[in-house]
């Protein structure tokens, strides 16, 4: 969109504060159609609005995948514990099995779960990239109080008429904002 | 919908349903942030009193009589000769049972989408986080030589042996700390947006306390779908280790071949037991936010209670089943020592704490909370948590001290009595809980406030024929 821009066509970032969900996705549904793809807008909202009440693209997350890694690698580290370490130094006990079954199910339970929650709890961080390591983000503390913010990245020379577009639909404020979408 | 639209006659009808509903009864955000801001910082002269004398008491009454014990050894201890048990175990599973509280009221019912559960969810949370804190003490006081404790750590000896995990202690170990991390873990997922909002909100210390704790949290779309899965898989994933730490609890005294113990119903028995005191503690600790926070009692109403009080006596019955099942199947086998452990328990020395644990447990919850009135005063719910409570530690005392008083010879019985050591690290405990509350609630905001305002864009009233009735949309 903005590749070979430079002065006037370079781009610039801007937020539109909205108290209410409509004329938020009304404001989505102008900037779409004032060219502005998806991934040069972003949503921040002090609550959770799922995508297709705002009318945003759907992507699944990724925190699942975590779980079941983190799953498989805690239902290893069991099976290493529990029939793995009395191998090491066989201590045989009035005749029971070294290695029984039943009691493993316990450990294998409990450290399959842990894994998971280890796992599900990071990836929320991995994916969000939280907390920011480098770099300003955009971000506008209206947020916390319910406010609905749209950051938007648009060319310099487009600025006026998107601001002016955004004006019509209930916008509380229309400013500048600065840092990247990440 | 708006009382504006709506014909005269149902204005008043209107008008109560919102006085009745938190989720009917929207504020503004901005407001809602301030109420609970003004709370957490409310930090007065009383405040300072009762963390002070709660801060003294865990210090003398904890940590000094178990620095005393582990000096002195556990002959200090009431433990003698063939009870081995007393009241560092009985503590240790009350607690247990009050940490069940948080995964029930939040996790059940958060996948139920019970609504009623949005300003208390978190509240509920930290009884489970600080249950087990309390709880975790007790292996490590009832060692006696607390400094060894690292030896149940999954890891080798220099000779390469390690732990026996065929062992329900080590069962104890990992089920105990994986509930633990998970509930804590449980508890800080929801609360990173609500401390995003207070560092929004505050000044100095606390403004980079909460710079801190909340990573950076924006609230764009990326951030609320991850979360919100992670809240969804691990509120499915902590119930099932909510049901097998209870569960491993009641095996340490199941698995072992001792008459009154040795039961194939232990589990679930104690499952019930387990939530059945946290159900009633979650009442006592929301009467008391109630009472001693500012701006509580527009999150916190009487339909809460009412809604806590409804799940108490269910519970209150499904233990009464579980309990009845383990007593008549005991009976009934006429083993000559189990009848000697069921006379002692409903006849003999141990009968006052038997009684007590029925009045307290069936009697008074199914006298109580039948009526919706008195299931909707907050005193009264907070007076049944600590009935219950009551009840729910002396049924721990009755099955740990009573069933290891008999055994099949009789030259093995003895009789236990709690020592002054013992009883005040039990009571020390409750201060630490107490402390610890006290503390968080003015450290951490105690009401998920984006959970209420969800609750407030799902609800709404609706006009049905001549009346009008309660919508919710599936938001989440």
């Amino acid at each position: 969109m903005y590749g070979g821009y430079q002065g006037r066509y370079e781009p610039k970032t801007f937020v539109a504060l909205y108290d209410d969900l409509d004329p938020a996705t009304q404001a989505l549904d102008v900037l779409r159609e004032m060219g502005i793809e998806d991934r040069f807008i972003q949503v921040q909202s002090g609550v959770p609005w799922r995508p297709d009440l705002l009318g945003r693209p759907a992507r699944p997350s990724a925190v699942p995948k975590y779980a079941l890694t983190g799953a498989f690698l805690g239902f290893l580290a069991a099976i290493a514990l529990y029939y793995g370490t009395p191998l090491l130094y066989p201590l045989r006990v009035g005749g029971q099995p070294l290695l029984s079954v039943p009691p493993g199910f316990i450990v294998i339970f409990e450290l399959t779960m842990l894994g998971m929650l280890i796992a599900s709890f990071l990836g929320v961080f991995f994916e969000s990239l939280l907390p920011p390591v480098v770099g300003k983000r955009v971000y506008h503390p209206e947020v916390s109080d319910g406010a609905i913010a749209i950051f938007f990245q648009v060319p310099g020379h487009l600025a006026e008429r998107v601001k002016q577009a955004l004006s019509q639909t209930g916008a509380i404020e229309i400013e500048p904002a600065e840092g990247t979408f990440l | 919908m708006h009382a504006t639209n709506l014909p005269a006659e149902l204005h008043e009808r209107v008008e109560e349903l919102r006085k009745e509903h938190l989720l009917l009864d929207p504020r503004p955000r901005e407001e809602m942030n301030r109420m609970v801001l003004e709370a957490m910082e409310d930090v007065n002269r009383e405040y300072f009193i009762v963390m002070a004398l709660l801060g003294l008491v865990t210090l003398v009454a904890l940590f000094g009589a178990w620095g005393y014990a582990m000096y002195k050894g556990l002959g200090v201890a009431g433990i003698r000769r063939p009870i081995y048990w007393g009241l560092f175990i009985v503590s240790f599973v009350f607690w247990i049972g009050i940490s069940h509280a948080g995964t029930f009221v939040s996790a059940i019912l958060r996948v139920f989408k019970a609504e009623f559960r949005r300003p208390f969810t978190r509240a509920a949370e930290l009884m489970t986080t600080f249950g087990l804190a309390g709880a975790g003490l007790f292996p490590l006081i009832h060692l006696g030589r607390t400094w060894r404790f690292y030896w149940m750590v999954p890891y080798p000896n220099q000779r390469w042996l390690w732990p026996n995990f065929h062992s329900p202690l080590v069962w104890d170990f990992l089920a105990i700390n994986t509930y633990l991390l998970g509930s804590t873990m449980y508890l800080f997922l929801p609360l990173i947006p609500d401390l995003a909002m207070a560092r929004d909100k505050s000044t100095g210390w606390r403004k980079i306390l909460y710079t801190i704790l909340s990573l950076g949290w924006r609230g764009t779309e990326e951030e609320w779908r991850h979360l919100q899965k992670a809240i969804q898989i691990f509120a499915w994933a902590i119930i099932p280790v909510m049901f097998s730490v209870h569960t491993i609890v009641s095996w340490d005294f199941a698995v072992a071949m001792k008459l009154g113990w040795h039961s194939t119903i232990f589990g679930p028995y104690f499952v019930i037991g387990a939530l059945l005191s946290g159900i009633s503690a979650v009442g006592f600790i929301l009467y008391m936010i109630r009472v001693s926070m500012k701006n509580m009692r527009y999150f916190i109403r009487p339909e809460h209670f009412d809604a806590l009080g409804k799940l108490l006596l269910i519970i209150s019955m499904g233990w009464t089943y579980f309990f009845f099942n383990e007593f008549i199947l005991e009976w009934y086998g006429g083993e000559h020592t189990v009848k000697e452990i069921l006379r002692l328990y409903t006849q003999g020395a141990v009968a006052p704490v038997w009684w007590t644990m029925v009045i307290c447990n069936i009697v008074v919850p199914w006298a109580v909370l039948w009526n919706k009135n008195w299931r909707r005063k907050p005193w009264v719910m907070a007076l049944m948590g600590v009935i219950v409570n009551i009840g729910m530690f002396a049924e721990r005392y009755v099955i740990v001290t009573g069933a290891l008083s008999r055994n099949r010879i009789p030259f093995d019985w003895g009789w236990y009595e709690p020592s002054l050591v013992e009883i005040s690290i039990a009571v020390g405990t409750f201060a630490l809980f107490f402390f610890l509350y006290g503390l968080a609630s003015r450290l951490i905001p105690l009401i998920p406030v984006w959970e209420v305002e969800e609750g407030h864009h799902a609800h709404e009233l609706k006009r049905m024929g001549k009346g009008v009735v309660v919508s919710v949309a599936e938001l989440e």
